[in-house]
């Protein structure tokens, strides 16, 4: 399994104006599963600023009873796509200046994208 | 003034008149004030809130129980008002394997208006929060419902005496003034005046994989089939950290005699299905404290029965 970022644009003003979208894509042979509960954006999700210091975002939900009960199915050659408004990961913008997020989760990790706070 | 059909408590309000040099302490007749105030030592403030909020209510009272006029509009210093945005830290650990992206520190702003009505005859304590959502009317009415059952009139914010009162032998009273906490959801129309911009998830649909409990997938992501664990999310509105595994260093499993999360005798910010707990409201004390202006030390969150 490979992730990627696809951010709805490069320059974040506002978070609930601001989208983010993760390919999950099944590069191997056998289908794949992910559970759904560690998905929730403050869960699988890393940013740090300029100076490469973590960014805290917003309260994660309460975890399920049983965090296997919900998953998604990946079909060996098939993506899966996650979108995440920008008020999920961080509440409120933070400080204005550049950022790096990446996505994080189940094992998997994405290459960081750039992100600059307006 | 009368709150718990036994002490005379004052508040502000009343001090400050009395201090007036035109007023002698006592509550001027006519005004209505002193009706409440007989109906306070017989019945409580309990019931003389409910005999306002329902005339009828008033016909049942004995025949010596006074009626209940409105209360006087306010006068200036009788409402108070604060505008809080304080940062909120949590950093939780020590959660189960499978559990373990749970493990880590979240930030976010409590953000809401404090209310303080001095006013013997109302005499509480509002926290005002404008949230914008483009969920339908109803599905509202059902969030805030849920919230305002599990939020408000609980507690009471109190202003301590000085020298506790002795009532009997082995009894005191400690209470010099308190305001039951309600909560007041504004839901307005205009984002850019909200303190939060709600996000209505239907259940199921997963969000291109995500679920939440009945949608509900973060503080500002609330499901429009759950009225539950939204009463958590509201809780991080009014700054509260989750009390789930170990969370600022306080092991919610108890030494493991608990599951740690969703506990059947957790408070709402273990398990969403539980009450809002005392220290539930610390940051509504804090706040309101300053509001009140009297030192932290002196105040405290007690039921409102």
């Amino acid at each position: 399994m490979t992730a990627a970022l696809e951010p709805s644009s490069p320059r974040l003003e506002q978070p609930a104006l601001w989208q983010v979208r993760v390919l999950l894509r099944n590069e191997g042979d056998e289908p794949a599963r992910i559970a759904t509960a560690g998905l929730a954006a403050p869960l699988s999700f890393e940013l740090v600023d300029d100076a490469g210091r973590a960014v805290a975002l917003g309260p994660p939900p309460v975890p399920p009873s049983d965090p296997e009960a919900a998953a998604a199915t990946v079909e060996a050659g098939e993506t899966l796509t996650l979108d995440y408004h920008g008020d999920e990961l961080l509440p409120d913008a933070p400080a204005p200046g550049r950022y790096r997020l990446r996505f994080v989760a189940d094992g998997l990790e994405s290459p960081w994208i750039e992100l600059d706070v307006v | 003034m009368w709150s718990n059909r036994a002490m005379a408590r004052t508040r502000a309000g009343e001090a400050e008149r009395r201090r007036s040099p035109d007023e002698t302490g006592r509550v001027p007749e006519g005004a209505g004030v002193q009706r409440v105030l007989d109906l306070q030592r017989q019945a409580g403030n309990r019931a003389v809130a409910s005999a306002l909020e329902n005339r009828s209510e008033l016909a049942r009272q004995p025949a010596h129980a006074p009626a209940v006029e409105a209360p006087p509009a306010p006068q200036p210093g009788d409402i108070k008002t604060r505008e809080v945005d304080r940062a909120i830290t949590e950093t939780i650990s020590h959660a189960p394997a499978a559990y373990s992206q749970w493990d880590g520190t979240y930030s976010w702003r409590a953000k809401w208006q404090l209310r303080l009505d001095l006013r013997a005859e109302i005499g509480e304590l509002a926290v005002v929060v404008r949230l914008h959502s483009t969920a339908s009317a109803r599905q509202k009415r059902a969030w805030e419902r849920a919230i305002r059952r599990k939020w408000s009139d609980k507690f009471a914010f109190c202003v301590l005496r000085d020298t506790p009162v002795a009532i009997r032998p082995g009894v005191t009273d400690d209470l010099q003034e308190m305001y039951p906490i309600r909560i007041r959801i504004r839901w307005v129309d205009d984002a850019r005046r909200a303190h939060y911009v709600i996000r209505a998830n239907a259940p199921g649909a997963l969000e291109g994989g995500r679920a939440g409990q009945g949608g509900t997938t973060s503080m500002t992501g609330w499901g429009t089939a759950d009225t539950v664990d939204i009463t958590h999310e509201f809780g991080h509105i009014l700054g509260c950290p989750e009390e789930y595994f170990t969370t600022n260093g306080v092991d919610y499993t108890h030494g493991g005699r608990r599951q740690g999360f969703r506990d059947r005798r957790g408070g709402v910010m273990n398990n969403p299905a539980g009450p809002a707990l005392a220290r539930n409201f610390d940051v509504i004390r804090r706040e309101a404290a300053r509001l009140r202006g009297v030192p932290r030390g002196k105040t405290a969150i007690r039921p409102w029965l």
